[in-house]
């Protein structure tokens, strides 16, 4: 499928701020599952954009802003053409598991088989795969397809009921998230039962009925890297296959390896962000005119702090 | 030099000034209290208080008012507290300073919060101001013996003249307020007085009288503390210090643009001498361009925020 | 030497043990090389000795060669307390040692390098991934990152002690960023001006060109295309126990000492915020940890850093000495493994032997000195300055309790290694001349060479008995003399 996205970050100041430094992770991953076509960032105020691959591969850019200013939009619009995912078998064969050990005890894999600062491990965690019988079974794929499931009906989808820092346990404990959350969530009984794997963070084009509503494009899920099949994406939030429909930006231990932007500047008191994400099937570029407005969602934003005039 | 270190210089030495111009003042006018009537006294406390303290800590010495008050040290801990900035920012920069000029500033700041003497001072408060009048002499004659005269002194010396420049404009506003120096007229004891002190805050009464006789007249005083270049405590002199650390900045650091005082100033001065221009707008105009020069030297040497990198 | 000059009163206070010592062979029978010390401590009377120590530590103080303790709000300056009887090394025992030294830092280079790319070392299985990835210092953002002339250790601090054998082994490496050198440099300026004919007579080679060695060797892992490389020193600041140290190195070197908030990425690239302007910055120093360079690579809330110094790095943009990353070597778990690395990388036996280590992670050898525990030394694997650690022989019950229980909490942290018996070397106590425990600490300079400084910091446990010779918890130092040939 062609899409054709823009995606639009607003950060807005009480105060001018200066030497502003970000990064952002918003290009979509080449990688064989899908194919960027094109993508472009602008900043205004403009800076020089520079890039690199991480050692996971996201494609990362990052720039900086020196003079005073009390607004920064990072505008990202690129087209991606998406595969559909490949079907799965109803299980893997018995060494499955045993595989997947030998990985762990080799050290392959590390950062998908360990814990990280927001899946730590978690006594909440395990209460809960308890209490839902979730544990290893016969093979990973079967189990990894259960954990999605069971955790898709046991939580709501609640938007903006949590933040960026809200800890697993609070979601868990109230049955209730956002899809960062029910991502964490399943990365963290996954990897509880030895199974590796990442957090993807990315775009989900809307349904047409479902236009309009933003909480639903940005998105977050989870792969698996499983004998055979090796990266396996399912969707929590929706317990479905993570197919074409899906738009693959960033993926790491948790959504603090996968932020879509992260950053530091001077000066200025608390500001807040705004997001805008438009995804359009087929290859047409939005108009310039829709990109620029604001959005739904606000979240504050603590600064930097330093100071050293007197 | 590292920007930082330059911002620090200058600030040490303009809060060493400024905690000396505090306890000279302070400390003539406790003098020659005993000469004035008592409803004179809280009203010349009154009135130089605000001259002398930055907003915050003037309003913490309310009750000065009633003229009593200033013998209760913790009302005049806005001395204090300006030498232990100074002491900070001497830390701060201690590789850049003597071991003898760390000593000084240090040593005062441990004589002010020494409890065994401030209890001394509680009955004898001309000791406290008297402790940080010699403290900073002794701390101007270590700046003088050891520091190299190169950026960082000229750094100083601006942190030194500005500060004086300013300082004894704000005086003389404060003064020309309450009295309009009329020509040939008599002056009243108590303006009298005031006059006195501000000649002997200045360092200035006998230079005064040796220019101008014994006859006390407040439009020859005002334009002798305005314009007198030998003088060492008055605008004139100050100004041209702040000239020559200006020039030779320029010629040490040809890559950035050269500041000089403003002409319209520099003339307001020499006019004063003739009697020509006006006293209050002469001293407003002075309080003024400090804080320009203050400004424009922060922007060019210290803050890079508005330059970009070609 | 006739038996009955140790009868001096200086000596009757003198004890030989089962540790080496350095200054006698046996019972009133000094070594050679301590021949024109053991005479001038027989021939000056102790009251001399006592006035020239006091000398030195006025000295000491008037100069301000302090480090900070921070204990209580304001922070005590301390001066590190110094014995001014010199350690003495032989031509022949420090041309092993520095053979030993240029062996294991470039195999330890080797693996740094290797460990951030290919990992062959880790693949064929000598060291296993999971003790790499375990590791607090390991940076994953490090991984595929290229650096200049793959130089990743420029300043390194590797603690060698001797056994009683007389043979010294390797005690542990400290490639992060290893201070006590200007204790070094100070601690022999103080001895040339006690000691000046002593001094002479006994050919000690040099150690004042460690300000410019280094200077060179930073020059030369600039990046690519730099003809005169702008080289700062970065420093946490004055709160730091180091910060008289980096004060002077900056100075000694020529150098400018810059804090974080003095330097600005722009445009991927660093500079130092100057009256003049900004000026490029190319090569930097640093005396601050990885996890504080960079709020927006590493630690958010840290000050001490410049955003986006880890991507102009990564680019090539800037040279950081030492590089990021390097703790994964200084691990004290991977440690065990540095022989393992010289045979892989080098194909030589190790010159120099580590300590015989058990790693707490493998169960038998966590079982055996759980059993042991007081007999055995238990240190943290990634902390330094002696921090978290049981001597067995000189703990309580309950300390040993504690220490099980940390360990079982978390293996992998933790190693154990036999209570050494360090050699033991003369100092100054009391009026006397007693054995007191010392290691070394030679300092190794790299860059597109390597440079082993001859001598380093003798650390010294200054209570009878003690086995610590940090200096955060009570050492002090001596100056270290190696003989010309």
């Amino acid at each position: 499928m062609d899409y054709s996205v823009t995606h639009v970050t607003r950060f807005e100041y009480q105060g001018p701020v200066h030497e502003s430094t970000m990064e952002v992770r918003l290009a979509p991953r080449n990688d064989g599952r899908q194919e960027v076509e094109s993508f472009e960032l602008t900043t205004n105020p403009a800076a020089a954009i520079f890039r690199y691959a991480d050692p996971v591969g996201n494609d990362v850019h990052h720039f900086d802003i020196v003079p005073p200013h009390q607004q920064l939009i990072v505008q990202a619009q690129m087209r991606v053409r998406t595969s559909p995912a490949p079907s799965l078998p109803d299980r893997l064969e018995p060494p499955a598991w045993d595989t997947l050990d030998r990985l762990r005890a080799d050290g392959q894999l590390w950062d998908s088989f360990e814990p990280s600062p927001r899946v730590p491990v978690s006594p909440a965690v395990r209460a809960f795969a308890e209490v839902c019988g979730l544990e290893r079974g016969s093979d990973p794929l079967t189990c990894f397809r259960r954990i999605v499931s069971v955790i898709h009906s046991e939580l709501v989808y609640a938007p903006e009921s949590t933040t960026v820092d809200t800890p697993i346990e609070v979601a868990l404990e109230a049955r209730r998230g956002v899809c960062q959350d029910f991502a964490h969530i399943a990365l963290a009984v996954a990897r509880a039962q030895g199974i590796p794997c990442r957090y993807v963070s990315g775009h989900l084009a809307p349904l047409s009925e479902q236009r309009g509503d933003q909480n639903l494009v940005t998105h977050a899920w989870v792969e698996a890297w499983l004998p055979g099949l090796e990266w396996t994406s399912l969707d929590p939030t929706h317990d479905s296959i993570a197919g074409e429909r899906y738009i693959r930006v960033a993926v790491g231990r948790d959504y603090g390896d996968a932020a879509p932007t992260r950053g530091v500047f001077r000066g200025g008191p608390a500001g807040s962000v705004s997001v805008f994400v438009r995804v359009e099937q087929g290859s047409g570029v939005a108009s310039a005119a829709e990109v620029m407005f604001p959005p739904p969602r606000v979240t504050p934003v603590s600064p930097q702090r330093v100071t050293w005039d007197q | 030099m590292l920007s930082r270190v330059a911002n620090t210089l200058y600030w040490m030495r303009r809060y060493v000034e400024r905690a000396d111009q505090i306890a000279r003042v302070v400390d003539v006018n406790l003098d020659l209290a005993f000469d004035r009537a008592p409803g004179d006294v809280a009203r010349l406390w009154g009135r130089l208080l605000p001259a002398l303290l930055p907003a915050p800590a003037w309003a913490q010495v309310e009750h000065a008012r009633t003229g009593g008050a200033l013998t209760d040290l913790a009302n005049v801990d806005a001395v204090a507290s300006c030498v232990a900035a100074a002491r900070e920012n001497a830390r701060q920069v201690r590789q850049h300073i003597s071991g003898e000029m760390w000593e000084r500033v240090n040593g005062l700041h441990l004589a002010l919060n020494d409890p065994a003497r401030r209890a001394a001072w509680e009955e004898r408060p001309h000791g406290y101001f008297q402790t940080v009048r010699e403290g900073a002499a002794l701390f101007d004659a270590a700046v003088h013996a050891g520091m190299a005269r190169d950026e960082g002194w000229y750094f100083v010396q601006l942190g030194l003249f500005l500060e004086r420049a300013a300082g004894t404009a704000r005086l003389l506003a404060c003064q020309l307020r309450e009295s309009q120096p009329a020509v040939d007229a008599d002056m009243a004891l108590d303006e009298q007085l005031d006059w006195i002190c501000l000649l002997r805050a200045c360092d200035a009464l006998e230079l005064y009288r040796r220019r101008y006789c014994a006859e006390l007249r407040a439009d020859r005083i005002v334009r002798f503390l305005i314009e007198d270049p030998l003088s060492p405590r008055t605008v004139r002199y100050a100004l041209d210090e702040i000239a020559r650390a200006l020039a030779t900045l320029a010629e040490t650091v040809p890559s950035q643009p050269p500041l000089t005082l403003a002409s319209a100033v520099t003339s307001t001065v020499d006019a004063s001498r003739s009697g020509a221009s006006d006293p209050r707008a002469a001293v407003s105009a002075i309080e003024a361009e400090c804080g320009r020069i203050h400004r424009t030297l922060y922007e060019t040497y210290i803050d890079h925020r508005r330059q970009t990198v070609t | 030497m006739p038996r009955d000059e140790s009868a001096s009163a200086i000596f009757e206070r003198y004890t030989l043990g089962q540790a080496y010592d350095e200054m006698f062979e046996g019972a009133g029978r000094h070594r050679p090389h301590y021949a024109g010390i053991h005479e001038r401590l027989c021939m000056l009377p102790i009251e001399i000795w006592q006035e020239r120590q006091r000398a030195a530590d006025v000295a000491f103080l008037t100069q301000g060669i302090t480090f900070t303790v921070y204990g209580q709000a304001e922070g005590v300056e301390r001066i590190f307390p110094f014995d001014l009887l010199p350690r003495v090394v032989t031509a022949a025992e420090w041309a092993t040692i520095e053979r030993g030294l240029v062996q294991r830092i470039t195999a330890l280079n080797l693996f740094l390098r290797d460990v951030y790319h290919e990992g062959r070392i880790c693949e064929a299985r000598v060291v296993p991934w999971t003790l790499v990835r375990q590791c607090r210092h390991f940076r994953r953002g490090m991984v595929g990152v290229r650096v200049a002339h793959d130089c990743y250790l420029t300043v390194v601090g590797t603690d060698l002690v001797r056994r009683p054998d007389g043979r010294f082994v390797v005690l542990e490496d400290n490639l992060r960023v290893p201070s006590g050198v200007s204790y070094m440099l100070a601690n022999r300026q103080i001895v040339k001006q006690v000691y000046p004919q002593l001094f002479e007579r006994y050919h000690v080679r040099p150690i004042d060109h460690y300000p410019r060695t280094l200077l060179s060797h930073l020059r030369e892992i600039a990046p690519p295309g730099c003809s005169d490389p702008n080289i700062v020193l970065l420093t946490p600041g004055v709160f730091n126990s180091a910060y008289y140290e980096h004060t002077f190195l900056a100075h000694e070197m020529g150098i400018e000492l810059v804090e974080g908030r003095d330097l600005l990425v722009h445009d991927n690239t660093v500079y130092a915020r100057t009256t003049s302007g900004l000026e490029r910055v190319d090569v930097i120093y640093r005396r601050v940890d990885d996890d504080y360079l960079d709020p927006v690579a590493f630690r958010e809330d840290s000050t001490l850093g410049v955003a986006g110094l880890f991507n102009a790095y990564r680019a090539g943009r800037v040279t950081i000495a030492n590089a990021v990353g390097t703790g994964v070597a200084d691990d004290k778990a991977v440690y065990a493994y540095v022989p393992a690395m010289i045979r892989f990388y080098l194909d030589q036996d190790p010159i120099l032997d580590n300590v015989e280590t058990y790693l707490l992670d493998d169960v038998r050898q966590r079982a055996f000195v759980l059993d042991h525990l007081g007999e055995l030394v238990v240190k943290p694997v990634g902390e330094s300055g002696g921090y978290g650690m049981l001597v067995g022989p000189h703990s309580t019950a309950a300390q040993r309790d504690e220490m099980r229980g940390r360990i079982l909490a978390n293996p992998r942290n933790y190693i154990a290694q036999p209570t050494l018996a360090l050699s033991a070397a003369p100092c100054l106590v009391d009026g006397g001349v007693e054995p007191r425990h010392v290691d070394l600490r030679p300092y190794i300079l790299c860059g597109r060479s390597i440079t082993v400084v001859p001598g380093g910091l003798t650390r010294v446990a200054l209570q009878r008995g003690s086995l610590v010779v940090n200096s955060s918890q009570g050492g002090g130092s001596k100056d270290t003399w190696v003989l010309g040939a």
